[in-house]
């Protein structure tokens, strides 16, 4: 385990130095002050505006940097030949990839964070009143882009190319909210929806976390959030999806 | 061994959230939208943003329906909506209404604008109460609106005193919409409360929505009062 | 053989599988190789580009696994933890982060190695003395020259005290004067009882250091040559690999 913290620090270090790190936080900040103006618009509901208008570009940042990193960084391990002095060592290709993985929900939880503490200081100068649900919208979105991160890494050893990744990663974060719509779509179709049926049963249920498009849903419409499902929900996905990435690691010819 | 257990178990997982989690979104099949209007959220919806969705489109409706100023409302005060005949101003007001709340029902600040705007300003109270049955069928224990349902319902009777009293309850709220105390400053006036609607004006100075605020300044001035209580009233 | 190997390959064969739109093409690697590598002994691997060197020490690492045949590494199965640990790899035109020193580098990779902090320091020092990078121990990579990053290569490689060294092109990019340093340094490590196998296009070098060279063409060892059949000419080495693997390249 030793060896899994010390490469997620290092990956962690990685992408904190990263030039797309640095741009999505930048453009992170550009927004969170874009989502004031647009605030203003919203009259009455200014407060509302600004909150969604923030958690939201909070947590495309924080996926389009994290599934950008896990796209990416075993890919161009593995091209630099960098990866070739770890696994040289007795790092286990599980250590390896636990390690990284670790090191990219690390600095997507670090930069969450940062963009939260940035979006706080804009509501609460506005004139919000803080709301503990806030830092349950932030863990939603956290739980989300890990399993996005998840998916991603799957992914980029599958089909060894960055760019499928990203578009297939993105295509299941959307379809990820569309679990009730294929639903419906599929029991109606024949056939020719069997792959959809299908693809539903493995496409993460991404509404489970969407506590952040829940915040005012009142009592009767909702029994509460269900944290702890979400929770289990997100590790069981995410060690599949590290699961699966193993097994293709486990044999590759480097 | 390990691939087809780990897709098992993600199978697995998938269909025990499918059973247990129960969205409280709309399902697709009591949702209304129009093609257009499906295709025009669809990219908001697609990335989870049900509630980014709803708030961009009630700006669209605040914009569609302007200020006070940009209405042309009162003049001067006490003289606000004289003509209670419906108004053909802003056909698309109500679809737009009920746009966002397909996106988001519980919206309940588009809901309460919505309906107060159809009832009190408009003056089409068969379109407010479409629009709150629709908030109620997903919100059904909000006794605020049934306090505006009963608040449509004097209207109609032109018991202005009850509508005052229906709507003031809601008003309290942090929430309520600023445009409701400008209605309820209009009735006080009306009522021949001028203190109290003195009282509302100065409230809705420090108000978010800048359109109510602008107005709720001229009429202070029409009414000979001070935007700030401890200087007294103005010179005419 | 009275001296225990510290690496042997044993009938090895890798073939490379490619498939795309349902046809798989078979590139192989190396076939039936055979070779040994004694303790306290360096072996060159000499061969055309494409002639299976870095595939041969990528199986000893277990980046690669055999198709067929035995990697044995100190008598245990390529590519084991505790056999990696007694290794020390340096690939061809090795790449490190840019934003790292050299300091911070051989930190990581000697934690990796299971160094503890106590002793990393005093280690990282005295690899980066011996590959002669002291003065730039904390200055970052970006900007290093490639026999700077060469260098560092090398110190990570003999950090943490390894028994078998693979060196894949050790001299590359490297000054004549560091290249001298370097192979100095490898002959004191083989007199210390280190095993070396380097694969390298620098005949010159190899029959300074070597003890033996074996000779690849198209994934086989097609000769392996002794010492004693270079030492007394100086460039009899290049003549022997030359002879080796023309008839193949011309084939080709």
């Amino acid at each position: 385990m030793e060896r899994v913290f010390i490469l997620a620090a290092s990956s962690l270090r990685e992408q904190w130095r990263d030039r797309a790190w640095q741009v999505a936080m930048l453009f992170a900040g550009v927004m969170l002050y874009f989502s004031v103006l647009l605030g203003i618009l919203a009259a009455d509901q200014e407060l509302r505006a600004l909150l969604d208008f923030g958690l939201s570009f909070i947590e495309l940042m924080a996926l389009a940097a994290a599934i950008f990193g896990a796209a990416t960084g075993v890919l161009r391990e593995m091209e630099t030949k960098s990866i070739y002095l770890i696994l040289s060592r007795p790092v286990s290709r599980l250590e390896y990839l636990l390690g990284r993985y670790l090191g990219l929900v690390l600095s997507m939880l670090a930069a969450v964070s940062l963009m939260a503490g940035a979006h706080l200081i804009l509501l609460l100068l506005r004139g919000w009143s803080f709301r503990a649900d806030y830092l349950l919208a932030l863990y939603g979105i956290a739980l989300k882009v890990a399993v996005a991160a998840a998916v991603a890494t799957f992914f980029a050893l599958f089909s060894t190319s960055a760019l499928s990744a990203l578009v297939i990663t993105g295509i299941l974060w959307t379809l990820g909210h569309f679990i009730a719509e294929m639903r419906f779509l599929a029991a109606r179709g024949g056939l020719s929806l069997l792959p959809l049926a299908a693809l539903i049963q493995l496409v993460p249920h991404l509404q489970l976390f969407n506590f952040r498009d829940r915040l005012d849903i009142p009592a009767s419409a909702a029994a509460g959030e269900p944290v702890l499902l979400a929770t289990a929900y997100a590790a069981l996905y995410c060690t599949c999806c590290l699961a699966l990435a193993y097994a293709l690691i486990r044999r590759k010819d480097f | 061994m390990v691939a087809a257990l780990a897709l098992a178990v993600i199978v697995g997982a998938d269909a025990l959230v499918g059973r247990v989690f129960q969205s409280p979104w709309p399902r697709p099949s009591e949702v209304h939208l129009s093609y257009d209007d499906a295709v025009r959220n669809a990219g908001l919806m697609s990335l989870g943003m049900r509630r980014l969705a709803a708030d961009i489109e009630f700006i669209r409706l605040l914009e569609y329906f302007g200020t006070p100023s940009e209405r042309g409302e009162g003049t001067e005060a006490g003289v606000h909506h004289e003509d209670e005949s419906p108004s053909d101003s802003y056909p698309e007001f109500e679809g737009r209404v009920l746009r966002i709340l397909d996106i988001d029902p519980y919206f309940r600040y588009a809901a309460e604008y919505g309906a107060g705007a159809l009832a009190f300003d408009l003056h089409r109270p068969d379109e407010a109460i479409a629009v709150l049955r629709h908030a109620l069928a997903r919100d059904p224990k909000n006794w605020r609106y049934q306090a505006y349902l009963a608040a449509i319902a004097f209207q109609k009777q032109r018991r202005a005193e009850q509508v005052h009293d229906q709507l003031a309850a809601v008003a309290d709220d942090p929430e309520a919409p600023t445009m409701l105390k400008h209605l309820l400053a209009f009735l006080d006036l009306r009522l021949g409360r001028r203190e109290e609607a003195i009282r509302l004006y100065r409230e809705i100075l420090s108000s978010r929505d800048k359109g109510y605020a602008e107005f709720a300044r001229g009429a202070l001035k029409r009414l000979g009062a001070a935007q700030d209580p401890a200087r007294g009233a103005e010179e005419p | 053989m009275g001296v225990a190997s510290a690496l042997s390959y044993d009938g090895v064969s890798k073939d490379y599988l490619y498939s795309h739109l349902g046809r798989t093409t078979v590139t192989r690697g190396v076939a039936e190789l055979n070779l040994q590598v004694a303790a306290g002994e360096a072996v060159g691997l000499l061969g055309l580009n494409g002639s299976g060197k870095t595939t041969t020490m990528k199986l000893a690492l277990g980046l690669l696994a055999p198709t067929r045949g035995a990697v044995l590494v100190f008598g245990s199965p390529a590519g084991g933890r505790e056999t990696r640990r007694r290794m020390g790899y340096l690939p061809e035109l090795p790449y490190f982060q840019p934003y790292l020193t050299p300091s911070e580098t051989l930190r990581l990779f000697g934690r990796l190695s299971g160094l503890g902090a106590a002793e990393l320091g005093g280690r990282i020092a005295e690899s980066l003395e011996r590959v002669g990078l002291s003065a730039q121990a904390d200055r970052r990579m970006t900007g290093f020259s490639k026999g700077m990053l060469q260098r560092v290569g090398m110190a990570q490689c003999l950090l943490h005290d390894p028994q078998l060294l693979l060196l894949d092109e050790p001299v590359s990019g490297l000054d004549p004067l560091a290249i001298a340093e370097f192979r100095d340094l490898l002959v004191r490590l083989r007199e210390a009882g280190v095993a070396l196998l380097i694969a390298s296009h620098s005949i010159s070098e190899l029959e300074r250091v070597c003890d033996r060279a074996a000779i690849l063409a198209e994934g086989r060892v097609a000769r392996v040559a002794a010492q004693s059949e270079w030492s007394a000419s100086p460039g009899r080495l290049e003549d022997i690999f030359v002879e080796t693997v023309r008839p193949t390249a011309r084939a080709a």
